[in-house]
């Protein structure tokens, strides 16, 4: 299974509990991290696994020497399996990681884990993360494409790069990263409505009003939000260290809240948002769920430019909403499972309606 | 209250998918199929007076190994059963003659342990690398070589069970013995060069060759106590790294026709359609393991009955075996998982353990649905990652036609499963259930993967 982790110790976690539960062989892993990581990686190994010989750590770069080593493994997988109790496959890039399984086709037919470590953003320069995400995100999402649900009429408001970066000091690195990103296909979706507001409540953020709000809606933690230039940001971090970064526009806060459980079983199950039990978090289910829901009973396709950014990092299904194609693909998700009946838990069916929702916006 | 430790530890090995059928768990874990091609080759080797040979093909996973387990079971007590995996014997580029010298080795071997074993001879009175010795120095190899690769072979060979008289004997070359003769096989055939022998002589090597292996398994059979007849189960050749290392194996097939007894081999689906195949496929049949047939097109979305009802069993023989409560997974679950596996066990059994790994991480009850999901989600982003342009429009031809295009690409996409093929009424091909919806997303009409 696809996991991406934050650092070495949810890396050393997993790790951990996959191996208590195969003793009687090896766990076999791939692993996608950078160069840099791999001493630390090392130390860690020989910690968790300190008996010799226990773990085979195989570095793979593509070289014609790696890859007759592959070959030579690839036949061994009954043996390595008995012999081991990790077999490790490191690689440095998503290219190398896809040659990788190619040439190992039956020892890594069915991996017990496919790992991906990605430091902590915080760790690294934003640049640095930057890059990486929009790389992650490509790989992941690139082939949506759901221009044809923008509805007839639509148009993005041009705004001038220089504007949007005044307006929106925080992401100026993002934008001029966009700005220079070849083929630089990054455009930032902002409506008029939430623009306007944008530009006339900079000086007098509400940020007082929705905290009450929230609270009168049952939102734990309150105090976690702050008010970056406008919009309310929302932090949440949980144990499997994943970043949950809700930023919510104003308006949206003003909507009544609903309490659908399943709505939010939904939500969580599409975006793998891992939740604390509330007694524990600074975001309780019932919290975001308050948040979402409004999104969800007020979101029309006409619409799909909405006033809700998740910057979900850290899960193998986040999505980077900095592209209108990622914005839209999430909202749409969104869109859809409001309206797929509670008994369809059919991925196949989900996928169905998602296409019947093209054909719909793409003829009207 | 979460689920029970010790529970979750013995359920995750009673679903390894990467666990194997062998001579000690085949009989509780063995599910038979309707069209179990064990059965069938089992009655056919049994009663038919001449050898029956023929290549079982299946998907990665689907469970040709252990037919072949199963096969071993049924035959020992009427046949003498040599189990011998090439997959670790065999270097990645080696063709046909190289794993038919192998085969002499180890037969030569086999033939020395089984006698010693039975002290018929001692190792002083004939030594065993001699006969092999003779015929490598005749087919152009360095005997020496050859002496010390016979002697590692007759150290590591295995009798399972060790009473052969009671029980019936599998003779097995598998596992660590078969790795540790690796690396000498290797430099074995790296000593012949081919390409110095003149076509005469070639086919001189060939005559030998395939002379010594039937005069070793005839005095196999003559020197047993019982005079059971033996049979060759070769599994590994699916394993083979690439296409091009396929073709190179199965170049000569058509030596394997001059074998003088019953054997079976294993090999990937794609092999029916290697022009060396096509020569010999009257001689040497196909029996095709093919993936139980969970989609039906008339009900999409639902697994076909029958075909769970397969899966069921194979889950509540495990469940059995690992004193396991029956309904730790509930049936609809089960259901998801072998629809999506698209008839393939291991994947099934992938899923399960992987629902499992989630439930354990979340610190849940039970296990549900969003575990499940959960569990799917990752192996279809696995497949996914693993895609291209190429591909996908490849996959969307599948999906359109039902046929298996005719190149390069599509049959590795058949030996990465990324396509599977089905036998619910003609034989048909469909990329796998777990990206098929994902492949339908960029169906005619729709823009182009970008």
């Amino acid at each position: 299974m696809t996991v991406i982790l934050r650092d070495l110790d949810a890396l050393e976690r997993l790790l951990e509990r996959r191996l208590k539960r195969t003793p009687q062989r090896a766990t076999l892993a791939t692993l996608l991290l950078p160069a840099a990581l791999q001493p630390a990686l090392l130390e860690r190994l020989e910690r968790l696994l300190p008996q010799p010989g226990a773990a085979l750590l195989l570095p793979f770069d593509g070289s014609p020497e790696a890859v007759a080593r592959l070959h030579d493994l690839n036949v061994q997988r009954s043996v390595l399996l008995q012999q081991r109790r990790l077999i490790l496959f490191l690689v440095g890039n998503p290219r190398d990681l896809r040659d990788l399984r190619t040439h190992t086709p039956d020892l890594l037919a069915s991996p017990d884990l496919t790992l991906e470590l990605h430091p902590r953003p915080d760790d690294r320069p934003w640049n640095d993360v930057d890059r990486d995400l929009r790389a992650l995100m490509r790989r992941l999402y690139s082939h949506l494409d759901l221009n044809p649900l923008l509805p007839p009429g639509f148009s993005l408001p041009l705004i001038p790069w220089e504007e949007l970066e005044a307006l929106e000091p925080r992401r100026a690195a993002v934008l001029r990263a966009a700005r220079a990103a070849p083929p630089a296909p990054l455009h930032l979706l902002i409506p008029e409505a939430p623009l306007r507001a944008l530009q006339r409540e900079r000086a007098t953020p509400r940020l007082a009003a929705v905290v009450t709000w929230l609270e009168a809606q049952g939102i734990e933690g309150a105090h976690a939000l702050h008010d970056p230039q406008g919009a309310f940001t929302l932090e949440l971090e949980d144990d499997n260290d994943t970043l949950l970064t809700a930023e919510i526009w104003p308006e949206l806060a003003h909507a009544p809240g609903a309490t659908d459980p399943r709505a939010i079983e939904r939500v969580k199950r599409f975006l793998d948002i891992p939740m604390r039990p509330p007694a524990q978090g600074l975001l309780s289910p019932a919290a975001l769920r308050g948040l979402l829901q409004p999104l969800l009973r007020r979101l029309p396709l006409e619409q799909p430019a909405a006033l809700l950014t998740l910057l979900l990092t850290g899960s193998g299904a986040s999505c980077l909403l900095d592209s209108p194609n990622h914005l839209i693909a999430a909202l749409l998700i969104f869109w859809i499972e409001e309206r797929v009946p509670q008994s369809t838990r059919d991925v196949e069916v989900r996928l169905l309606l998602w296409q019947e929702a093209r054909q719909q916006a793409a003829q009207r | 209250m979460p689920l029970d430790d010790d529970l979750i530890t013995r359920a995750t090995q009673a679903f390894d998918p990467l666990g194997e059928l062998n001579e000690r768990n085949v009989e509780a874990l063995y599910t038979q199929r309707p069209d179990s091609p064990a059965r069938r080759a089992a009655r056919r080797i049994q009663r038919l007076q001449t050898p029956s040979r023929f290549v079982l093909v299946g998907a990665r996973g689907a469970g040709k190994t252990s037919e072949l387990a199963a096969l071993a079971h049924n035959l020992k007590r009427s046949h003498l059963v040599i189990f011998i995996d090439l997959a670790p014997l065999l270097p990645a580029r080696s063709d046909t003659f190289a794993l038919l010298t192998v085969l002499a080795l180890v037969l030569d071997a086999h033939l020395h342990s089984w006698l010693t074993a039975h002290g018929a001879v001692t190792r002083q009175a004939q030594p065993p690398q001699e006969p092999s010795a003779q015929l490598l120095s005749r087919i152009g190899y360095l005997v020496e070589q050859g002496g010390k690769l016979a002697q590692s072979l007759a150290a590591t060979l295995k009798l399972i069970p060790g009473d052969a008289a009671e029980s019936g004997a599998v003779l097995q070359l598998v596992g660590q013995a078969a790795q540790s003769a690796g690396p000498l096989v290797s430099t074995l055939l790296a000593s012949r060069d081919a390409e110095e022998r003149s076509p005469t002589k070639q086919q001189d090597d060939r005559r030998a060759l395939m002379e010594s292996i039937n005069r070793y398994l005839d005095q196999l059979q003559a020197t047993t106590p019982d005079k059971k007849p033996p049979v060759l189960l070769l599994d590994g050749l699916d394993r083979r790294p690439d296409l091009e290392s396929l073709e190179l194996a199965f170049k000569d097939l058509d030596l394997f026709t001059s074998l003088q007894t019953s054997f079976v081999l294993t090999g990937p689906i794609p092999l029916r359609h290697l022009p060396a195949y096509r020569r010999v496929a009257q001689d040497l049949p196909l029996e095709v393991l093919h993936n139980l047939q969970v989609y039906d097109p008339s009900h999409p979305g639902v697994c076909d009955p029958a075909a769970f009802q397969v899966f069921d069993a194979i889950y509540r023989a495990r469940c059995k075996s690992a004193a396991l409560p029956e309904d730790l997974i509930p049936p609809d679950l089960l259901q998801r998982a072998a629809l999506y596996s698209s008839g393939i066990v291991r994947d099934f059994l992938r899923f399960i353990t992987e629902a499992l790994f989630e439930a354990d991480l979340a610190g849940s009850d039970a296990i549900t649905h969003e575990h499940m999901d959960a569990a799917l989600k990752r192996q279809r982003h696995d497949l996914q990652a693993r895609l291209n342009d190429a591909r996908i429009q490849l996959l969307m031809a599948v999906l359109q036609r039902r046929t298996l295009p005719d190149n390069r690409e599509a049959d590795d996409l058949l030996m990465e499963n990324f396509i599977v093929c089905y036998a619910n009424g003609d034989a048909w091909f469909r990329p796998h259930e777990l990206i098929a919806a994902y492949i339908q997303t960029f169906e005619a009409g729709a823009k182009t993967p970008l």
